[in-house]
């Protein structure tokens, strides 16, 4: 197991119990959604993962390491985290600066960094903004600067906060193609979204959170036939299976190819003639 | 939202009488103190009561902890710098102390280099000890209460909103570096470093916020010079307000007595 919480529970100051209780495993090369309402405790999770949060009972290992005794600098290594907010982590004046401070800090030959950096500002098509400042560029590309500068980190776990948050149609795909990337290196990787077209389409396994507590864990088509915990946890279901829903379809299609077989299945034909 | 992110200001969320005064008496209470220690008399043992009274206003606070840590940080730095340069080449130079290899210590010099700390050092305390334990939101409400213009008041109060939204700002940043790998800890001089490319757009940021801030007061009303309801209780006092006037009056016979002396 990669990563193990047990009975992980974080208050920020007394009264407030931000995560109560918590405990999952991940084995390596998972990839897993976080899901769950504002405020659910999303975010403060995942900061518990490198040890930014240290747990007030319980604890989580990663990599056999507690991360409450461990520095953030050394578990930097480990695992890169993409912040919610891309404003809170860009501290470098030109694109590609920004880039290779990961790979610096954790220490790689300038071969490997710039290997690294180049990979991923393609990746997230940047290759040609790297001389100018990250400050000069609106809140979507520097959502992909910030999520180039934890790829080029190249660490064994990924978490993603919040990755969809203000991507258009296309950005999303570069995020996509990155994700499946990661998932051929056997990379681990974490995704705390909203969006269940994005999840339902590219992940199978999710941990959903409501007010600090683990209210689900295991297959994302499970959580989706739990309709009351969806409901608790704020959450829609994919459009593909409302729409199968109100053709009254039996199947619970993830994905458009999913959602055109079972209608051609629905017609009792082969396939639709334009899939 | 946690009614009061105790990391968001230098507001230290504590119940201690400090905390329950009235903002605009401990304000005058600093200049108070500003006014004794340098237009007062300047004998060191003059200044070293004054010095005591604020240790003893601050531990009964219980403040002494988090004001003494924050002095440490302003005043070491200049009492390294300063002693050794006043007490050897202070203009007044006369009394030799004591010689050490041809260095000569002089007494008016190393004299006059702690009266001078010591009197920074008893306006800062008064300082600290208004920060610590007034609310940025209360000292709005206690300003726009007295000024009658919210805008004055807004004014006056701002620069504190924006020391702590800049103040939360850096440490989420500082965290992300961490993230990344950047190992800081407990070094100043790299932590400075690592945030000086991020200076100005911290600075731009944060004004740019309280000016938004300041836009959406707008217009909610903020300017409507009818009597607002405040949620925040603001205790105040015939007795504190007379105190209040007692030390500006003070002070300004001190004031009165130092220009005419
Ligand atoms: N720095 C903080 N101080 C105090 N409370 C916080 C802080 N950050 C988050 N919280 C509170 O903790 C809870 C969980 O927040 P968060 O982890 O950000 O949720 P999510 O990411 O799921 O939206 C919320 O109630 C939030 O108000
Ligand atoms: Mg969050």
């Amino acid at each position: 197991m990669i990563i193990c919480a047990e009975d992980l529970t974080f208050a920020y100051n007394d009264s407030l119990m931000a995560l109560q209780n918590i405990s999952f495993e991940i084995s390596a090369g998972e990839c897993v959604a976080l899901t769950g309402h504002n405020g659910s405790g999303k975010s403060t999770l995942v900061k518990h993962l490198n040890g930014l949060l240290k747990p007030t009972k319980g604890r989580i290992l990663v990599a056999n390491k507690d991360t409450a005794t461990s520095r953030t600098a050394e578990l930097a290594s480990q695992v890169a985290l993409l912040f919610q907010n891309p404003d809170d982590q860009i501290c470098k004046q030109t694109v590609w600066d920004e880039v290779c401070f990961g790979p610096q800090n954790l220490g790689y030959d300038k071969k490997k960094t710039t290997t690294l950096v180049q990979e991923a500002l393609a990746l997230f098509e940047l290759t040609s903004f790297e001389k100018k400042n990250p400050h000069d560029f609106g809140y979507s590309e520097r959502k992909r600067i910030a999520m180039a500068s934890i790829v080029a980190m190249d660490t064994p776990i990924l978490v993603f906060d919040e990755p969809t948050a203000g991507l258009d149609s296309y950005e999303m795909s570069l995020l996509i193609n990155t994700l499946k990337k990661l998932q051929s290196e056997n990379k681990t990787v974490l995704v705390i979204s909203h969006d269940m077209d994005f999840v339902a389409e590219n992940i199978l396994r999710a941990i959903s959170l409501s007010a600090g507590k683990k209210v689900f864990d295991g297959k994302l088509r499970d959580l989706f036939e739990q309709t009351d915990l969806m409901t608790e946890s704020g959450l829609l279901h994919p459009q593909t299976m409302q729409l199968s829903k109100a053709c009254g379809l039996y199947s619970s299609p993830l994905s458009t190819d999913e959602c055109v077989a079972a209608i051609a299945e629905q017609l009792g034909q082969p396939s639709l003639p334009n899939a | 939202m946690a009614p009061n992110k105790t990391t968001a200001t230098l507001f230290i969320d504590k119940d201690s009488w400090l905390q329950r005064l009235h903002p605009l008496t401990k304000l005058s209470y600093i200049l108070l103190t500003g006014v004794a220690a340098y237009g007062g008399p300047s004998s060191l043992l003059y200044i070293c009561l004054l010095l005591f009274c604020n240790a003893v206003i601050t531990a009964s606070g219980g403040l002494l902890k988090d004001t003494a840590k924050a002095l440490l940080r302003v005043i070491l730095p200049l009492l390294l710098f300063m002693i050794p340069i006043h007490s050897f080449l202070f203009p007044g130079n006369r009394t030799v102390l004591l010689e050490f290899h041809g260095m000569i210590v002089y007494q008016e010099g190393l004299l006059f280099a702690i009266s001078t700390l010591t009197k920074l050092t008893v306006v800062l305390i008064a300082s600290f000890l208004f920060v610590f334990s007034t609310h940025p939101a209360d000292l709005i409400t206690a300003l726009s209460h007295t000024c009658r213009s919210p805008s004055l008041a807004y004014l006056l109060g701002s620069p504190l909103l924006l020391l702590a939204s800049m103040r939360e700002r850096i440490e989420t940043i500082q965290a992300a570096q961490r993230a990344r790998g950047l190992d800081v800890d407990g070094n100043m001089f790299r932590r400075f470093l690592s945030l000086a490319p991020l200076l100005l757009p911290l600075v731009l940021g944060a004004i740019v916020e309280v000016e938004q801030r300041s836009i959406a007061l707008e217009v909610r009303g903020f300017k409507s010079t009818s009597i607002k309801t405040s949620l925040r209780k603001l205790s105040d006092s015939a007795l504190q307000r007379f105190c209040r006037w007692l030390m500006l009056a003070i002070a300004a016979v001190v004031l009165l007595l130092h220009g005419l002396g």
